[in-house]
């Protein structure tokens, strides 16, 4: 029982002393959403860091058969802009040990954009957490790195 | 006594009324021939492009100095896209242009969608009602391309945006 405990400690210490060594660049890169549906790419601008819709699995619209736009955008002439390459991350700063802040998150889906901060679990996984006001009132999607090799979808 | 005390205050507040009320001044702020070139190699899908630019507004308004809080707005009322490549826009789908700061958030200002054919010039449409007065008080911005292209490309993508803004400020 001790033993087990002390290797959980330890175990638990190493990952805390991996993310405390993590590199803010370690965000870069492909993601999926916890749903799925939408894969991410993100970027750095400046000193920020955005994200980006890469690739939709149901890209056109069911009813314009045309591929999606981001037509609940609360700013009316910006509804013709394409889902695929909305902004959805945005201006996210490194607060260090796997921590990025002050940055938003856009759900096209209501075109409502919500606080959020980001937390890289382990260099593969990340917590998306969205809230309005504090932090505490909101929700928390699980993304995973993209994987070339699990997924046979062409991304770029 | 009472007479000195008064109008020393009258005088206080006329001061600080002419102060506050200063002239408004808009005028046309140009941001012509800003390259956005691409990688080696663009491919499928979204990619960004990006470039700094420095904006000097009070050169602009012909005024030696201007402060932080003399910008009221900026507004971008025309973007134009030009190319003098062979291939046109015709490996894009769309261009979404974008302004950000170090200090300021992303704004979406402009965006084309669908890119028509065969033409090496482009109108965006505009959004009239995004201000981004408050990352022209910055030292720099950034101007980010996210172009949509239809097929894996070898040669890099390279074009020109002429930017025509609305700035409003006190002078």
């Amino acid at each position: 029982m001790l033993r087990t405990l002390s290797l959980l400690l330890s175990l638990s210490f190493f990952s805390l002393d991996i993310l405390a060594q993590s590199n803010p660049d370690d965000l870069l890169g492909l993601w999926t959403a916890g749903s799925g549906k939408v894969h991410v790419k993100i970027e750095k601008v400046g000193n920020k860091y955005y994200g980006k819709i890469v690739w939709l699995k149901i890209p056109i619209d069911p009813i314009t058969q045309k591929p999606k736009t981001d037509k609940n955008n609360p700013n009316e002439s910006l509804r013709n802009t394409p889902l695929k390459g909305c902004r959805i991350l945005k201006d996210f700063e490194s607060k260090g040990e796997g921590v990025w802040k002050n940055g938003t998150i856009y759900d096209p889906e209501n075109g409502k954009t919500y606080s959020c901060y980001i937390k890289m679990r382990d260099i593969n996984t990340l917590d998306i957490r969205g809230y309005i006001g504090i932090s505490a009132i909101g929700r928390t999607d699980v993304w995973k790195r993209y994987e070339p090799s699990k997924d046979d979808v062409k991304l770029h | 006594m009472y007479r000195l005390i008064y109008s020393t205050i009258l005088l206080l507040i006329y001061a600080s009324f002419s102060s506050c009320i200063r002239e408004k001044t808009v005028f046309n702020y140009e941001i012509n021939n800003a390259e956005f070139v691409s990688d080696d190699m663009v491919f499928e899908g979204s990619n960004t492009l990006q470039l700094k630019y420095m904006p000097q507004l009070a050169q602009a308004a012909g005024i030696s100095t201007l402060t932080e809080d003399q910008i009221i707005s900026v507004k971008l009322t025309k973007a134009t896209l030009s190319t003098e490549d062979s291939m046109h826009f015709d490996n894009i789908n769309s261009i979404t242009l974008q302004l950000s700061t170090d200090k300021t958030d992303m704004q979406e200002i402009a965006v084309i969608s669908p890119v028509s054919e065969n033409s090496d010039q482009l109108n965006m449409t505009v959004s009239a009602e995004t201000d981004v007065a408050e990352a022209f008080k910055q030292k720099e911005i950034y101007l980010i391309a996210d172009i949509d292209v239809k097929q894996d490309q070898t040669m890099p993508i390279h074009f020109k945006a002429a930017l025509v803004f609305e700035i409003t400020i006190k002078k």
